[in-house]
């Protein structure tokens, strides 16, 4: 057990504060009452004395806080009882700083790294993970304000390409469209192949087009928009000029497809199934493209290369710049 | 043909005329045959063949004598894909491997003197050159049934199909058997499915052919989506015709007047192929109204697949074909009877249909003369991995697996141990080095706990990790699982959250026994076989691997080296000269140093990506890989002597 004065952990709590921690009402319950045991207590102990003090606290934050405050070393799991896990307050709080200014520290690299819109340029997956490790790694207010700003600053600039689109275009599209439908008949068991065409043509499949269809053929736009993404080929965002794909098969998997990716997603700086901010590459990865005996391979530009070095990676991308 | 005298073609005797004049007409030229599958033309075999063709008009120029005498062929896949861009020259066979484009002026020289290439022959480990193709230990252990035809033809060509014998088949089914007598020599010749299940194609047809309705359909199923074999497409880019003319022989024996053939969108070849050999047979008069004045009309529609792995499920295709989402239903009744726009529907394999016109054209016997009992006839196999012959060979049933990966691929790559191979993609399971002496046919890799699949075979050797092998096939199940049943979205959601956990160095000891309950569920109450035989890669692993998992939750260790979160990339300070290449590879800054010091690897900082590994030059070597606990090797025999191996 650690005694320490409160006055000293106050003190130490308002440095927290300046860190960029977040330190809720719940949070502060739990550290007082952690503060205030005698002994360790298991998380529902902490949650009924938490209960006294605030009636509308529930369990599950009281986890999720606990999880929090032991991820900064603040509390200590130590010990089980009973299959119940004691926490205690951490002996060396001292060393909170250094361990959580560590963590902050890479927060900022992997920023940096990234470029200003790593968080946006992520799956939505990925996203949501990395937003979880930068609330609580990250350095700070100032950090977490401007990533959120380049999140949106994107999500805008995803708008204002799909607004390009212009209403003239549109127009013009018809004919286009109508096009294509004529090919397959106007007929409802062709819509697959339509989407094909027109996935082919756009490279992803705008939203007008989708529209279009759906009235001309008399087919519910839930039902398009089902087939449009329950199928892997088509894509309803713009897609990168140039398609980088990875063979992510078996025979390629076993003679490294995922140290070809990583370093791919080093090079260009997006994840799998994402595009650069320039919509200039897709990275995609397929099952197979057919070719084991050079795996692992990639695709670009309909060229095939085997297992490419990191200079050679980025020596081919720049060459189409 | 050049000149269309004939322009319908009405029966055997025209096709044999066809195929004689044809015959007469490349008597004594020298056909220069340039393997353009996927495999070649990634070694970019394109080149080659337009330096070729370059090089032969020069010649033609000068007026050289013999020089137009040769003729130039882009073929299909010739299989050996390893050793690509694969170049054979007929009628001696010689077989040119690795061809470069500034090769052509030789091999064009060469080849109007009748003379041979030397540096371009295969080399037998003495060093002694070995000319023709038969002769090459590759193809030397195989019997090309199917394939065979692939390295003579032009894929472009109709005609180059009659001249070896095609159509034949369909000429003598339309004219002298009685749908009933195809049907019964079918089933004789106990042709099983190529496609995964090996399901009886006699049968198949019959339960087609004896159901209700008059509106019947015939599909090709080329939606091959399993990882790491690519049979199907070398097939239908190399030899399309074969396809259709066994699709139109079961049309005619089910009594079908549709067909479609289901391509993937990822084979572009594939489709602009399959297309092409459509439209020649319609102008043929193979295709359409009135087939060789047989009074049978049949015609055939390309439907492109989405991607979808799931699709090549039957029912699910079926949907996709009626432009629907692809997702399998329950086959209480089955698609037989009731398939497509619930009409009785017969779907099979690209490579079941290519064997139909061998079985007809040469009788049943004949075909079950091949392979073992219960499996009859050849398969082709894509042989891909740790090998050093990869490539897809085609083998009768009942050859061993010793056989195939050692006489045929020549052992494994870069002389390494052999630890597994994994047949039947996602769905099927891993063979370890005790079963390697197994027959290859369809019950016999079943009883191993795998499958026949459609013919992936996936060779590892000592530096694959088991576990990663099977969280990689449970992770591209759960991603094409539909979604439709909860026991396989769910199930298989399990699966991979529990390998994760696994390869990230929290495995509990429940674990093992989890992930066995959970194939339990999986197998029994799945709605369609990507969830019903996702647990054969769980249980084979742990079946003859049991070790591997056993290191990665006990001891944190992956032996193998291969799960990052278990291992970790250190630099000896001995070793290091300090050349900072490292530092600067390093995505995450994680190597700190200065020039001319050792350099140290932040661990806390490394995602394990092994850039500096790579970079470090091999004089140096200094960057090493280590795992968890050694004393894993030590104690392993002790701790697991009772559970399995």
């Amino acid at each position: 057990m650690v005694n320490m004065e409160k006055t000293n952990i106050k003190n130490l709590l308002g440095q927290l504060k300046n860190i960029g921690f977040r330190l809720t009402g719940t949070r502060k319950t739990i550290l007082d009452i952690i503060i205030s045991a005698k002994e360790g207590l298991s998380a529902e102990e902490i949650f009924i004395s938490a209960r006294k003090k605030n009636p509308e606290i529930g369990v599950a934050t009281i986890y999720r806080n606990i999880k929090i405050l032991e991820e900064l070393m603040i509390i200590k799991r130590a010990g089980e009882t009973e299959n119940k896990n004691r926490y205690y307050l951490s002996e060396n709080i001292g060393n909170l700083k250094i361990n959580y200014f560590k963590k902050s520290v890479i927060g900022q690299k992997q920023q940096k790294k990234a470029g200003a819109y790593a968080l946006v340029t992520s799956s939505p997956a990925s996203r949501r993970q990395d937003t979880e490790s930068f609330s609580f790694y990250n350095s700070g207010k100032i950090d977490r304000m401007q990533s959120q700003l380049n999140e949106w600053m994107s999500e805008l600039d995803k708008i204002r390409r799909e607004k390009e689109f212009k209403l003239e275009e549109i127009i013009n599209d018809v004919s286009k469209i109508d096009a294509v439908l004529q090919k397959h008949q106007y007929s409802s068991e062709n819509l697959i192949q339509m989407l094909l065409d027109f996935q082919g043509q756009y490279n992803w499949l705008p939203k007008h087009v989708l529209l279009y269809v759906s009235t001309k053929l008399k087919v519910p736009l839930t039902q398009v928009y089902g087939i449009a993404s329950f199928y892997k080929f088509f894509n309803l965002e713009p897609r990168g000029r140039y398609q980088v794909i990875v063979c992510a098969g078996t025979a390629c998997h076993v003679r490294g497809s995922v140290s070809l990716l990583q370093r791919i997603t080093n090079v260009l700086n997006i994840n799998p199934g994402d595009t650069t901010p320039d919509y200039k590459f897709t990275l995609d990865t397929v099952n197979c493209l057919g070719c084991c005996a050079l795996g692992p391979v990639m695709m670009f530009n309909n060229k095939y290369f085997s297992n490419p070095s990191r200079k050679e990676l980025e020596k081919l991308f720049d060459s189409v710049v | 043909m050049s000149e269309k005298e004939i322009k319908k073609i009405s029966g055997l005797e025209d096709l044999v005329k066809i195929s004689e004049k044809l015959k007469s007409l490349m008597e004594g030229k020298t056909v220069i045959s340039i393997c353009s599958g996927t495999g070649c033309k990634a070694y970019s075999s394109d080149d080659v063949h337009g330096k070729i063709v370059e090089e032969l008009q020069k010649k033609i120029k000068e007026s050289k004598t013999n020089a137009d005498n040769i003729v130039i062929k882009k073929t299909g896949c010739h299989g050996y894909c390893e050793r690509g861009p694969i170049m054979v020259i007929h009628p001696g066979q010689t077989c040119y491997l690795g061809v470069k484009p500034e090769d052509a002026p030789d091999i064009v020289e060469s080849a109007i003197n009748e003379k041979v290439v030397e540096k371009l022959l295969y080399k037998d480990e003495n060093g002694s050159s070995i000319e023709k193709e038969n002769d090459i230990p590759f193809y030397k252990h195989q019997q090309r049934i199917i394939f065979d035809c692939n390295a003579k033809i032009d894929p472009y060509s109709i005609d180059d199909y009659i001249m070896i014998g095609g159509y034949q088949a369909l000429a003598k089914a339309l004219k002298e058997m009685p749908p009933d007598k195809v049907l019964s020599e079918v089933k004789k010749s106990n042709l099983r499915g190529r496609g995964g299940g090996g399901f009886a194609t006699g049968l198949k047809w019959e339960t087609t052919k004896n159901a209700a309705g008059d509106t019947k359909y015939v599909i090709v199923n080329a939606d091959e989506g399993d990882p790491g074999a690519y049979m199907d497409r070398s097939i239908l880019e190399g030899n399309p015709h074969s396809v259709l003319e066994g699709l139109i022989i079961a049309a005619y024996t089910i009594g079908a007047n549709h067909g479609y053939i289901y391509v993937r969108q990822e084979y572009p070849f594939a489709v602009k192929s399959i297309e092409n050999a459509i439209e020649n047979a319609r102008e043929y008069g193979l295709l359409g109204k009135n087939i060789m004045n047989s009074g049978f009309d049949f015609d055939v529609k390309v439907h492109r697949g989405a991607g979808a792995f799931v699709s090549g499920e039957s029912s699910a295709l079926m949907a996709a074909v009626e432009g629907n989402v692809g997702e399998p239903r329950l086959k209480y009744i089955h698609t037989a009877v009731s398939g497509l726009w619930s009409k009785p529907t017969n779907l099979n394999n690209v490579e079941t249909y290519a064997n139909i016109p061998h079985i007809i054209n040469n009788g049943a016997e004949w075909f079950r003369s091949t392979g073992t009992p219960g499996s009859s006839g050849t398969k082709i196999f894509s042989l891909v991995g740790k090998v050093n012959n990869t490539g897809l060979v085609e083998v009768p049933m009942g050859v061993t697996l010793r056989d195939i990966i050692y006489k045929i691929g020549g052992g494994i790559k870069g002389g390494k141990k052999f630890k597994a191979v994994q047949t039947g993609g996602p769905s099927g399971g891993v063979i370890p080095e005790a079963l390697l002496d197994l027959p290859v046919d369809f019950d016999e890799l079943y009883k191993a706990g795998s499958m026949m699949g459609s013919g992936g075979m996936i060779v590892m050797d000592e530096s694959d990790c088991m576990v990663n092998v099977a969280h990689y096939f449970i992770k591209f199940l759960a991603d094409e699982s539909c979604g439709k049943c909860v026991p396989c979205r769910e199930g298989l959601r399990q699966l991979l959250y529990i390998y994760e956990r696994i390869i990230n160095g929290q495995g509990q000891v429940e674990d093992l026994k989890l992930l066995e309950d959970l194939c339990i569920l999986l197998e029994n109450a799945s709605l369609c076989a990507l969830g019903g035989t996702a647990q054969n890669i769980v249980v084979t692993t742990l079946k003859y691997f049991r070790q591997e998992y056993g290191a990665h939750i006990y001891y944190k260790a992956c032996p193998a080296m291969v799960c990052k979160p278990l291992i970790r990339y250190e630099i000896s300070s001995d070793k290091c000269s300090g050349c900072t290449r490292c530092v600067k590879v390093c995505p995450v800054d994680a190597i700190s140093g200065k020039p001319k010091e050792a350099h140290a690897i932040d661990q806390s900082l490394c995602i394990k990506c092994g850039a500096c590994m790579e970079e470090c030059p091999e004089k140096y070597s200094a960057i090493a890989k280590s795992t968890g606990i050694f004393e894993y090797e030590k104690e392993k025999e002790a701790v697991f002597a009772d559970k399995g191996q």
